[in-house]
């Protein structure tokens, strides 16, 4: 099931998989969104290893993804990014898995798990959106000048992410075990891919992949999420056919990050 | 009010003492010459001071327990939180952050933000995260005119860059299929497109030349035979139209695909083929995009037919303008490059020297109309009497000359026997008189085992020797020498 091209040693570097937990455990792969990287995911992946294989990867261009792995024309849709997540799965084997898919990863998510029917086992899509943009009758929560907007800030901000790329010295004071952990590669990001990679999270549409997914779907939507809001969610939601929907009590964008302990309890409910 | 200020902070009940100058913290606080806003750590706000609240145009009522991406325009909204916010949360900070503020008559305030995470009192109290904010109005818009003046810079640049790229890929094109193939990657790399092809139209068939089509050609405008498409067509199609064929709306969706374009290969008015680009997501379509399809479809139909023009006289150059067949020039390179020996189990490389006997006379009484007539059905007749591989020649005059590679005196002699009885049949077969003409034929065959070096002109002038001789003792027959 490998893809042509994919030799195994260079799916490891190039999307920087780690691998923890029992051998043995269901496959848990932690995908993150547009924005940052693996770290997103420092504060919930380690509660499961206990019992789970846990998969944590960087996207190409992202973290310590293999820079020199990006292809403009490859991953100038999602379906780039998931021919990855499809790789990993071949790569490492697995069966039976559930991808953990934040944000842009959610849809990425929904299409790996359509191109590895025999691998997938199950998806948790957190504060999912097929389609960022309004459009007839369709409620994404943005107009096309408002990523247009987006796109500005990021340009006008190359100098500030500059500042957030170097490497944190002084740790976080209430979670002391956060700065140690920080390496070089925290969120560090190459402009111009931040910039490809957020017009291809928000400029796609998604909205006809949702049908096809055939495994049992969480979603999970958070209050106050201005990114995917409360009607997104309900649409991903009503267009994934058996899936079921939690809402978080954890606010904003990124209960990876501001609720770790609602958001692993939730996923542990579903895994069962 | 006491609920806005969580409990337990740093901020207890002292913080509006003055400190040792005599100034109150709190009124430092509320008239900082920046805004400052405190909220939790999932971003929803617990204070604000004056400052902010002046700014924003709103009260500190209205702005608690909004969340802070709330306050800020939807392009940075987004940006805050997919980028910001996580990294403030697994930094502890964020400095100078470009932001926009929201303000309450619905204008955009330009901000600064640098945002700290208080992990309060060794862990013991909430998390909270301070933010400061600085007004950069003058120079945020003039960023964002160096941005946008960079951009159009970068852009047309890229254009430039596409163009010349394609230019040099197309100057070193051997044949219209490398043309293809170089304006295959040129568009891809231009317009990031997941697959293209170019289709170049041969009559009324439309084949494609290079990169691939992930659809069936007769559901591609332009690919599917039958007329070009005008000079002057553009066609865009995505998934999301809504009086797009339902059958390339499937057919796309299947292949992965968002939208297509096909644009006509154009040059002086003529369509040589068309270049289709698809794309795994719906890019905008607009001026720039189709002006820098249709420059580099131009530029491709205009080497295609600089290639067709010189393939035109590169035939000119090399063949004898009356009867088509190989000039002098060819003839010598032929026999230079045959003197090598390539087929090891017969090392043979013969000369037929052919010259029409009396041709004179049929120049004399029937004029040289009927002469050239005449050596254009006999060079038709050569061409049909040799070999594949055979080269056959128009020397001079009524002079042919037939290059026969790894041909020994039995070959050679069968060809030379083909080629007389060709020459011998009534010339027109129709004519109640019929006119016939004959030749003397002289064969040299030579042995390509290094035993006799010799050049082209040795092997000419043995063959001409040969044909001398048959002339000699009575035309209309072959002679023929060998070592």
């Amino acid at each position: 099931m490998t893809a042509p091209g994919a030799d195994a040693r260079d799916v490891t570097a190039r999307n920087n998989i780690a691998v923890r937990g029992p051998a043995d455990g269901r496959p848990l792969i932690f995908a993150h969104g547009f924005g940052c990287n693996q770290e997103m995911w420092r504060l919930v992946a380690s509660r499961f290893e206990d019992a789970f294989r846990v998969v944590l990867f960087d996207h190409v261009g992202a973290g310590g993804s293999d820079l020199t792995a990006y292809d403009p024309v490859k991953y100038d849709s999602l379906h780039g990014y998931a021919d990855d997540v499809a790789e990993i799965l071949d790569h490492l084997d697995l069966t039976d898995a559930v991808i953990v898919g934040h944000s842009a990863s959610a849809m990425i998510a929904v299409l790996a798990a359509r191109l590895r029917p025999g691998r997938v086992g199950g998806l948790v899509l957190i504060g999912p959106s097929p389609r960022y943009i309004n459009d007839d009758g369709y409620v994404g929560g943005f107009e096309r000048e408002d990523i247009d907007a987006l796109l500005d800030s990021l340009d006008s901000n190359y100098l500030g992410w500059s500042q957030t790329m170097a490497p944190v010295i002084a740790g976080n004071p209430g979670r002391p075990e956060v700065g140690l952990e920080l390496s070089a590669s925290f969120c560090r990001t190459d402009p111009v891919i931040a910039s490809q990679f957020a017009k291809v999270t928000f400029l796609s549409d998604n909205r006809h992949d949702l049908a096809s997914v055939t495994v049992p779907t969480l979603i999970l939507q958070c209050s106050n999420d201005v990114i995917a809001p409360d009607a997104v969610g309900e649409y991903v939601h009503e267009n994934i056919p058996g899936s079921s929907m939690v809402r978080l009590k954890a606010s904003g964008h990124c209960p990876n990050l501001s609720d770790p302990d609602e958001l692993t309890s939730a996923i542990r409910d579903f895994l069962g | 009010m006491s609920s806005r200020r969580p409990s337990g902070t740093s901020w207890g009940d002292g913080v509006s003492a003055p400190d040792e100058h005599g100034i109150p913290a709190a009124r430092l606080y509320d008239l900082a010459p920046c805004g400052l806003i405190t909220t939790t750590e999932d971003g929803r706000i617990q204070r604000a001071n004056s400052t902010f609240q002046r700014w924003s145009g709103q009260s500190e009522d209205e702005l608690l327990g909004t969340p802070f991406g709330a306050l800020l325009n939807v392009g940075d909204r987004l940006f805050y939180e997919t980028r910001v916010a996580p990294i403030l949360r697994l930094q502890g900070e964020v400095r100078e952050v470009a932001l926009g503020i929201l303000k309450a008559d619905g204008s955009t305030m330009p901000a600064l933000l640098n945002a700290t995470l208080d992990a309060g009192d060794r862990g013991s109290s909430p998390v909270l995260v301070h933010h400061a904010l600085l007004t950069v109005a003058a120079r945020h818009d003039y960023e964002r005119q160096l941005l946008h003046a960079r951009r159009a810079a970068e852009a047309s640049e890229a254009r430039t860059h596409a163009l010349q790229h394609a230019t040099e890929a197309f100057g070193v094109c051997a044949d219209a299929d490398g043309v293809a193939r170089a304006l295959v990657d040129s568009a891809r790399e231009a317009f990031l497109a997941t697959d293209a092809a170019v289709l170049l139209h041969g009559g009324s068939e439309a084949r494609v030349s290079a990169g691939k089509l992930p659809l069936a050609a007769s559901l591609v405008p332009g690919c599917a035979g039958g007329a070009a498409p005008g000079p002057e067509s553009f066609v865009a199609i995505t998934t999301r139209d809504e009086d797009a064929d339902p059958l390339v709306v499937a057919a796309l969706r299947s292949a992965r695909l968002e939208s297509l374009t096909v644009v006509p290969l154009v040059h002086d008015g003529g369509t040589a083929g068309v270049l289709v680009c698809f794309f795994a997501r719906a890019h905008d379509v607009d001026d720039a995009f189709i002006e820098l399809q249709r420059a580099l479809a131009r530029q491709a139909a205009q080497t295609l037919a600089r290639l067709a023009l010189q393939a035109r006289l590169e035939a000119i150059a090399l063949s004898d303008p009356l009867t088509g067949l190989a000039n002098r020039t060819v003839l010598r390179a032929r026999i230079g490059t045959s003197l090598t020996p390539s087929a090891p189990h017969a090392p043979f490389l013969a000369l037929i020297f052919v010259d029409l006997d009396d041709f004179k006379g049929i120049n004399d009484d029937l004029g040289h109309h009927a002469g050239d007539a005449v050596l254009k059905v006999v060079a038709e007749r050569l061409r049909n009497a040799v070999r594949a591989d055979d080269l056959v020649c128009r020397y001079g005059g009524d002079e042919f000359i037939i290059v026969c590679p790894a041909a020994d005196a039995d070959v050679a002699a069968a060809i030379a026997g083909r080629v007389q009885a060709e020459i011998r049949r009534p010339l027109d077969p129709d004519d109640r008189s019929p006119l016939t003409v004959t030749a003397s034929i002289g064969v040299c065959v030579h042995r390509l085992d290094g035993s006799h070096p010799c050049t082209p002109d040795d092997l000419l002038h043995r063959a001409d020797t040969a044909m001398y001789r048959s002339k000699q003792i009575g035309k209309d027959r072959i002679t023929l020498v060998y070592e």
